[in-house]
């Protein structure tokens, strides 16, 4: 018993404790804070303190002290939007990097919900959820090692000390790909990947008059029978094998690009788009591309 | 029970993010076992998520479109009514700075569960942008009465919508009288068939 689980034990931190680059590990900050920058620049969070008491009536006061959010707060909000910004900026360029990180995850905490607090808790996949937690992990390690607006690489030695932080947001990024394919077989099984059920999201997707930016190549795909059930597999599939990212380099880099194309795909065939995109560079070793690059 | 939990998760990692933080640099064994801590908190989280499919936001189950879609498909929708009672589509930026998919998903919930008066109060106010919009974009002026930098130039949200009323040219002439929560009702297989659909005015609110 106590073999097995000192082996186990060996595994779990040969796994997470493995070697990586301050590179690595501050283009993580750099991508969170980039889109939670982008985002907040993009929406007005602060004026839904301020929207008629009958849109919050029904927001439980559970949810509220939750976020510390309440309905008639609009200046307050409205300073913690600019230093939620700034915060931003600051993680992103690099200027207290560490600090800069945790600020930010913190007012996105807050923030982030004011979106959809009239109706849901959850604001997953508005585009802030994934840098929270990407600027959580950026604070608890040396992600300001590299990438900063003033200094230098710190080190081109590979080290545990950016390993972990990187795996670990790894890890988080490749959830985003795993759970809604976990979600989609405990909710409609392998019904899900069928070709009729892909082929009407498609077209809801490009006759629904109010999302309909895209339609030509939701159209396209859908009067294929042929194209909706590979795709239907492949997308339940590729969810599911996700995980695989999170094993092998070069596997992840090739998992990481279809997700890629992937996005593009949604975008363009049912109008779907998913802010935290670009945090799929987190696969890529851009430390070897860095290296290769130098004399 | 949500409500509860999920700041207690948060508050750990975040409180786990700061132990690692201060252990670096002053005992590698402790800083060791406070990234393991870490880390093991955010699988756990994770697991936890997935085999409830509840969020504890921030993390999230991402159930997302996890259900089948059937061919016969019902659509909730907020349309406007005009003075010669013809029904419009309202441009997305009018609901600034609620984006559509909020909106509509607060429509199909708890709206639906409010009493009749609060209703009318809500589709007041919907009616109020919605009038506010197009008098906005038939003078040339921004839609959305927004303080982001970015404005509309900025990010997208999660579902794209259509920017209805970006030349002066396709924005209604008539005032909006009211405001209607419709209902729209067709088959997606029909060939052409979101022209052909059925649809029922599940409440409204008309200027008097």
């Amino acid at each position: 018993m106590n073999r097995e689980v000192s082996r186990l034990w060996r595994s779990w931190t040969e796994y997470w404790f493995v070697e990586g680059h301050a590179v690595n590990l501050a283009l993580a900050r750099v991508l969170a804070a980039g889109i939670a920058a982008w985002v907040l620049f993009s929406r007005d969070f602060p004026a839904i303190s301020s929207l008629p008491d009958v849109y919050w009536m029904s927001v439980p006061e559970s949810t509220q002290w939750r976020y510390l959010i309440f309905p008639g707060n609009e200046p307050i909000e409205t300073l913690l939007m600019w230093a939620a910004r700034l915060s931003a900026i600051a993680a992103l360029i690099g200027i207290a990097p560490r600090l800069a990180s945790l600020s930010t995850a913190l007012f996105l905490y807050h923030l982030a919900p004011l979106e959809s607090i009239i109706w849901t808790a959850s604001p997953n996949a508005r585009g802030l959820t994934i840098p929270l937690l990407v600027l959580l992990i950026c604070a608890a390690s040396p992600s300001g090692d590299a990438l900063v607006v003033r200094g230098r690489t710190r080190t081109r030695e590979a080290s545990a000390r950016y390993g972990w932080p990187l795996r670990l947001i790894q890890f988080q990024v490749a959830m985003v790909y795993v759970l809604p394919g976990v979600a989609k077989l405990k909710e409609s099984g392998l019904n899900w990947a069928s070709g009729d059920n892909l082929r009407n999201w498609m077209l809801m997707a490009v006759q629904n008059q109010d999302i309909a930016v895209h339609t030509r190549l939701g159209e396209f795909l859908s009067a294929s029978p042929l194209a909706t059930s590979v795709a239907g597999g492949s997308v339940l599939l590729f969810e599911l094998c996700f995980v695989a990212a999170l094993v092998r380099w070069r596997g992840r880099a090739i998992l990481a690009a279809c997700a890629i194309l992937f996005h593009g795909l949604i975008y363009f065939a049912m109008n779907i788009t998913l802010q935290s995109w670009p945090l799929l560079l987190v696969f890529f070793d851009a430390s070897a591309i860095l290296n290769r690059r130098r004399p | 029970m949500t409500d509860i939990a999920a700041p207690l998760v948060f508050l750990s990692l975040t409180a786990l993010a700061l132990g690692t933080w201060w252990m670096e640099g002053r005992s590698a064994s402790a800083h060791r076992r406070s990234a393991t801590a870490l880390i093991a908190l955010f699988v756990l989280a994770n697991g936890i998520v997935a085999f409830s499919g509840r969020s504890l936001w921030p993390i999230a189950a991402w159930n997302l479109m996890a259900s089948t879609m059937p061919s016969e498909v019902t659509l909730q929708r907020l349309v406007a009514v005009d003075e010669t009672g013809q029904q419009h589509g309202i441009d997305h930026r009018t609901w600034a700075p609620l984006s559509e998919e909020e909106l509509m998903a607060w429509i199909r919930g708890r709206f639906t569960r409010l009493s009749p008066v609060d209703r009318q109060d809500a589709l007041r106010d919907l009616h109020r942008r919605a009038e506010s919009g197009r008098e906005r974009a038939t003078s040339g002026l921004p839609i959305a009465e927004s303080n982001a930098p970015l404005g509309s130039r900025g990010a997208s949200t999660h579902l794209l919508h259509p920017r209805r009323w970006d030349s002066a040219e396709v924005v209604p002439s008539e005032r909006f009288v009211g405001i209607q929560v419709v209902e729209d009702r067709w088959n997606v297989r029909t060939p052409g068939g979101s022209a052909e659909r059925e649809r029922v005015v599940l409440f409204e609110f008309m200027a008097r």
